[in-house]
């Protein structure tokens, strides 16, 4: 295998549930299916303090999640078929204690494990330990300018360059030993960092990542970012130019299907949540991200900081609140927040229960990162 | 963090101070998080103290810090090799260790960052590695996944489908009169819808030539698609249906996930007739709406309740949950009404720690059932613990 990823083979912009048909016929015949991939985070906390962070909607009672509790969570995980695990949610997973060990762990163990991070604290010693066991790393960068950098993402400007030199460590580590791990940059964008597309698009040129990806900015049922959907269209041109950056190792993929969504869903059903569920750096076990607030306790399962993995997730209490979400009582275009983790997976899944579209093992080979549905 | 002033690379820095403060952080702290040194932006500690201690002089390093003084308490000294740990500090500079009564006092100088530790790349992508004798699928209990040639009704729908057997009033053929009048023909049983073309709302539903085993089922159908949209009979028509004929909703067919496909064969064939009842009426009317988005919204029953009504019905099934649950009245509280249907409550912590969230689950299909099922429960807010951020939110 190459180190240089096979960009053919990304799929950033849509869902691999496809590939995973067995779990989906399980999942069809009423059978208890472990989650094909588990988003989670290592801690609630965070060095930054970017301004469209969806995690300050997330706050619940906070938990340690010490090395035994993750490394019991990984073993559960690899036991019951959970395929891969991201390092991404409500907090910023490199600075926890365990960090480093449980990627290996997880590893080990035979699951693909990624990371989605701001990547300030990865020093090149950590990105040599990491960097073997991991299929992705996403560095989210929101800017491409060291002082709206600072503004946006709530630091100081030469945390900028502190972290333009880690993704620069992180290619050279990945190209010295051949590695198989995709390095990205992540945008969040929002209507008011149009200035910051081009910018950021350019920079990525000069640090050669896989991909830059930019995407749409999810928010609550409420509304309570103020995320204006209505003024991304003023960015299309932005959006296109950026994307005509791309070269032949290095693409920049905007995120149209969900940015186009204008944050509406086309289905009522969560169908997706039992197969790409969530936990918070509290140790929370929650279906969705945007259910870990005290305010959804009603959907809340368990903690992994107080029962193991594999008893929660084979628990009546995990079922209940799956088939909640999957049944007429819920309406996910009233009652959830808007372009969730698992809504692409939710519009295929229900295409398909709705009978509208039949679900077949795609001819294509499988693409990379196919344990991240 | 403190409110102290910083602490710079000029201090001795105080290990277990640090790592204490670190600690605490990840619970107490949101955004902003960070170690109480300012040169150490960039360290993560480790419960190895070892690992911890390297880990610190790593990240000192990369900030750009040109020497560090550490000291290392006794509680912590006694669990590291002194050898060991200056040989690893002197991969970062040069490096000196004093013995003390109380600890040790570790210091770098010409700090930069240490050559890579030896490593061994997998010979194999680790995810290609061997993997775990792996279970994805839990086995399932063969008596609750009914198989569809031989397996009976499921017990569970029995009631409600022998009780609407009992009472048939939909069927037979039906005239359309202004509306669309569109069927469909599944196994020898059909199904004759009427729509309203301005509102594509069904109008009138019945049906005939059901087997004796489906009419209770069929009967079912018919009285609750009426009033409904077809497009949203088609979509999620059967779901109701299974939802509503099972004798207690916590009572499900499958261990996983209900669909009317998992849930019992019997729901086959409705499901069927009304999909082939809304492509009959495509191909009638050319309507081609692909999105549901019917809402029903709350009965007439709870919309005609003015505040006071509707505060009292939901107190008296707030403190039946209570009750239920070992605790007292109005220890389950309405503190507002959002959007019609969202209430809001407020649970007293004894209550709440004992009884979880399946409690608060529990109390929103009590009130379901009592008062309106477009009823939907939340609680209080936690709001984000870091001011910053609460700061930033107000000001915007």
């Amino acid at each position: 295998m190459t180190g240089m990823t096979d960009h053919t083979q990304l799929i950033l912009d849509g869902t691999k549930i496809g590939w995973h048909l067995d779990r989906v016929q399980a999942w069809e015949r009423g059978e208890r299916i472990a989650p094909v991939t588990i988003d989670m985070a290592l801690t609630r906390a965070c060095n930054f303090a970017c301004e469209y962070c969806y995690a300050m909607l997330q706050e619940n009672d906070r938990k340690v999640i010490t090395r035994e509790v993750i490394f019991d969570f990984l073993d559960d995980c690899a036991e019951i078929g959970v395929k891969g695990i991201s390092f991404v949610s409500d907090g910023e997973s490199t600075i926890s204690p365990v960090f480093s060990d449980a990627i290996r762990h997880g590893s080990e163990l035979g699951l693909s494990m990624a990371v989605g991070t701001n990547g300030l604290a990865l020093t090149k010693m950590r990105l040599e330990e990491i960097l073997p066991h991991l299929t992705y790393l996403r560095v989210n960068i929101s800017a491409g300018e060291r002082a709206r950098y600072a503004q946006i993402m709530g630091v100081k400007e030469e945390w900028f360059d502190r972290v333009c030199q880690n993704i620069r460590d992180m290619m050279e580590i990945k190209r010295r030993d051949d590695l198989p791990v995709t390095i990205g940059m992540q945008m969040v964008v929002m209507p008011s960092y149009g200035d910051q597309i081009l910018p950021l698009a350019r920079l990525g040129q000069q640090l050669r990542p896989d991909y830059l990806v930019l995407k749409h900015c999810s928010d609550s049922e409420d509304g309570e970012l103020g995320v204006d959907y209505d003024g991304y269209t003023s960015l299309y041109d932005r959006l296109r130019a950026a994307e005509s950056l791309s070269d032949d190792a290095y693409k920049v993929v905007v995120k149209w299907s969900k940015i186009e969504a204008r944050g509406t869903r086309s289905y009522q059903r969560c169908y997706g949540a039992p197969f790409m569920i969530q936990l918070s750096g509290s140790g929370l076990v929650a279906p969705c991200g945007m259910l870990f607030n005290e305010r959804y306790k009603k959907f809340h399962i368990g903690n992994i900081c107080e029962t193991r993995f594999r008893d929660i997730w084979a628990s009546d209490r995990y079922w209940e609140v799956m088939n909640a979400l999957a049944s007429p009582q819920f309406n996910a275009q009233k009652m959830c927040g808007s372009l969730c983790l698992q809504h692409k997976v939710n519009e295929v899944l229900d295409a398909h229960a709705k009978g509208l579209v039949q679900l077949a093992t795609p001819r294509t080979p499988a693409p990379a990162h196919i344990d991240f549905v | 963090m403190n409110d102290a002033a910083p602490i710079t690379a000029t201090d001795v820095l105080d290990y277990e101070r640090l790592f204490a403060d670190y600690h605490s952080g990840l619970v107490d702290r949101l955004r902003g998080f960070g170690a109480a040194a300012e040169c150490l932006s960039l360290w993560v500690p480790d419960e190895d103290p070892a690992t911890s201690l390297r880990n610190l002089w790593d990240a000192a390093a990369a900030a750009g810090e040109r020497e560090i003084t550490v000291y290392v308490g006794a509680a912590t000294a006694t669990l590291l090799d002194d050898d060991a740990v200056l040989a690893t500090a002197a991969r970062f500079g040069v490096a000196t260790l004093t013995h003390g009564r109380a600890g040790w006092l570790i210091e770098v100088q010409e700090l930069c960052a240490a050559e890579a530790a030896p490593r061994r790349v997998p010979e194999h992508a680790p995810h290609a590695a061997a993997r775990l004798q792996r279970c994805a699928v839990a086995p399932m209990r063969k008596s609750s996944v009914p198989n569809a040639e031989s397996a009976g009704l499921n017990p569970i729908y029995a009631a409600a489908i022998a009780q609407a057997a009992a009472d048939v009033r939909h069927e037979g053929e039906h005239r359309p009169g202004a509306a669309v009048g569109v069927s469909a023909l599944v196994d020898g049983t059909a199904l004759w819808l009427s729509v309203d073309p301005t509102t594509h709302v069904i109008t009138r539903a019945t049906f005939t030539s059901a087997p004796a085993d489906l009419r209770g089922l069929m009967e079912r159908l018919c009285s609750m698609i009426e009033g409904m949209p077809v497009l949203d009979a088609a979509d999620h028509g059967v779901q109701h249906l299974e939802l509503g004929l099972r004798d207690h909703w916590s009572h499900r067919p499958v261990p996983g996930i209900v669909t009317p496909v998992s849930a019992d064969s019997c729901f086959g064939v409705p499901l069927a007739l009304v999909r082939a009842a809304l492509h009959e009426y495509r191909c009638a009317t050319g309507y081609a709406e692909q999105r549901s988005a019917h809402d029903p919204g709350p009965g007439p029953r709870w919309r005609g309740l003015d505040a006071a009504a509707r505060t009292a019905e939901i107190r008296t099934i707030l403190d039946a949950c209570a009750d239920s649950h070992g605790g007292a009245a109005g220890d389950i509280a309405l503190v507002a009404i959002e959007l019609d249907v969202r209430l809001l409550l407020r649970v007293q912590d004894p209550l709440l720690a004992r009884g979880g969230p399946a409690m608060v689950f529990a109390v929103e299909q009590a009130l379901r059932a009592a008062i309106d099922p477009r009823l939907e429960v939340v609680l209080e807010e936690i709001r984000d613990r870091n001011r910053k951020r609460r700061l930033a939110v107000v000001e915007s």
